[in-house]
């Protein structure tokens, strides 16, 4: 025995003996859990409310070019794209956004001064004005300046009077006011008459 | 038969035609296009909306140039037609083209459905009664001795035909072309779900399924009135087709040796015919049926019309006598909008 215990190679200090199994299932100290239960938790709410309400709001409505500032004799206003969703056509950093009102007048009735005649089915139902702002002149600008003019047939639209208050560059601060009052005068189109359709004798005359 | 008072009365049509709007479906406000053909009037008359009234120009101009052609091949005013050079052929066995072939076994099919009442081999009867040939009954056949089933047309090769007849036998459309071609210029506007042909007065008529068509049928006795208004409707869930003619003895009417003569030829005697219809007005299920029955009614005169009328089952008919009453099967009464 003592021969055999001398041919066993001899251990290094630096050498570990392997763990016992009992040694190597013993339990682990982990992390807390709980910051990152509170981090995950709120990252799945603010997931939830952008989703909700992504579905919920409407659709943002597109902004029309109002025809007012249109100059139907330079047909710059006929040639702006449509504006897509939530985009403003037109509108710049340094513009201000105006509503304009179309009015339908009577028959009979002129349009207001500084109103202009327009279709009466030019007329969008949600319109804006975009004023360029202070030292820009535009078309629109130029279109305001003109006195109103009177269609024959009926339709009348509006115009926006110039802007009354200088903005300041880059953001004007002002808050957005009626710019026109349009008007529209349109005879009510009349009910297709039902042609009467007749058998007659051949020859006979029928107007 | 109904009563007179169950049809409409004389009337405005402008009134007419505000009660229609009252009535359970809107007539439909067509698209018409409206031409010169056949020596009268033609219309073309599509429910065609706002969008495809363009597409509905473009298809009535091509189906009046398709009227145009067939009708220069069957008229018998025109020397150089399919018509006029069969009828100047003195032979009894004749090649003619697919066209007059078509109208001719139209004709055929015409004399048969109104028991030889209408009959298209009496042009000659037709001229001496117009008083050419300086009156004389020329071909004109012996009083009983109708020659309306003495032809025959075989089918010849790519839809042409063989005609048969007797010698000296000639041949005249009239209202059975225009009911022939108004069908068949329903047939080429196929694409269209509700039409009506007009050919000057003769209608075939298509409607969609749920669509109705009103069709006035013309008073002779007063401008601008009418006898009936008829709604047709197409019901079921399946379109409809019809045909509505109007014959009658008011218009084409004059006088030779003092004696009044019409166009309308009994075959039975040659002769115009004697009766007691002043109009007749026939709803069936085609315009060339529609026309036919409608002359076979006044040549028949009123009773025996009707009773005639009763067995061909006529969808409708309004027919004016010479004593003022206005005649009707009742099956009509399902027809009248008022």
């Amino acid at each position: 025995m003592s021969d055999l215990e001398s041919l066993q190679p001899p251990v290094s200090p630096l050498v570990r003996r392997a763990p016992s199994p009992a040694a190597a299932h013993a339990p682990k100290a982990k992390p807390d859990p709980r910051p990152m239960r509170i981090a995950l938790g709120a990252g799945g709410l603010a997931a939830l409310s952008a989703l909700l309400t992504a579905i919920v709001m409407p659709p943002a409505k597109p902004m029309v070019q109002a025809p007012i500032a249109d100059d139907p004799q330079n047909g710059q206003g006929a040639q702006q794209p449509p504006a897509g969703p939530g985009s403003t056509p037109g509108s710049t950093p340094g513009s201000v956004q105006r509503p304009v009102q179309y009015v339908q007048l009577l028959p009979g009735e002129t349009a207001p001064p500084g109103a202009r005649v327009i279709d009466a089915t030019a007329a969008p139902g949600n319109a804006t004005a975009a004023t360029p702002a202070a030292g820009k002149k535009s078309a629109s600008g130029a279109a305001k300046a003109r006195p109103p003019a009177q269609k024959p047939g009926g339709a009348v639209t509006a115009t926006a009077p110039p802007a009354a208050q200088p903005v300041a560059q880059p953001v004007p601060q002002a808050t957005p006011q009626p710019v026109a009052v349009a008007a529209t005068v349109a005879p009510p189109a009349p009910a297709p008459t039902p042609i009467v359709i007749k058998t007659t004798q051949s020859g006979k005359v029928v107007p | 038969m109904i009563a007179q008072e169950r049809l409409l009365s004389p009337r405005r049509e402008r009134a007419g035609a505000a009660q229609a709007n009252l009535s359970r479906t809107e007539p439909i406000v067509p698209f018409s296009h409206a031409a010169t053909s056949m020596g009268g009037r033609l219309v073309i008359h599509l429910d065609a909306d706002s969008e495809r009234r363009r597409e509905g120009g473009r298809a009535t101009a091509e189906a009046v140039a398709r009227i145009e052609s067939w009708a220069a091949r069957l008229t018998r005013h025109s020397s150089t037609s399919d018509l006029s050079i069969l009828n100047a052929d003195p032979a009894d066995e004749v090649s003619v083209r697919p066209t007059l072939a078509a109208a001719l076994r139209a004709g055929r099919i015409a004399t048969e459905s109104s028991e030889g009442l209408t009959d298209i081999t009496l042009l000659d009867a037709r001229l001496a009664a117009e008083g050419a040939n300086g009156g004389q009954p020329g071909a004109v056949p012996e009083a009983g001795a109708s020659r309306a089933f003495d032809w025959s047309i075989a089918p010849g090769r790519h839809g042409s035909g063989i005609v048969r007849r007797p010698p000296g036998l000639r041949f005249d459309l009239d209202g059975v072309g225009k009911g022939w071609i108004a069908d068949r210029a329903l047939r080429f506007l196929a694409a269209w779900p509700s039409v009506v042909i007009d050919a000057d007065g003769d209608l075939a008529i298509r409607c969609a399924a749920g669509r109705t068509w009103e069709v006035a049928v013309d008073d002779p006795r007063a401008p601008d009135t009418s006898l009936a208004v008829l709604r047709l409707t197409a019901t079921h869930g399946v379109p409809g087709r019809w045909g509505v003619a109007t014959s009658g003895i008011s218009i084409h009417r004059w006088t030779v040796d003092g004696q009044a003569r019409h166009h309308l030829i009994d075959p039975r005697s040659g002769l115009p015919a004697v009766t007691d219809v002043i109009q007749a007005t026939v709803v069936a299920s085609s315009a060339l049926r529609a026309e036919t029955l409608a002359k076979a009614a006044v040549i028949a005169g009123s009773w025996a019309g009707l009773a005639l009328l009763e067995r061909a089952r006529v969808q409708g008919a309004v027919i004016l006598t010479d004593r003022g009453d206005v005649l009707a099967p009742p099956q009509t009464l399902a027809l009248l909008g008022n």
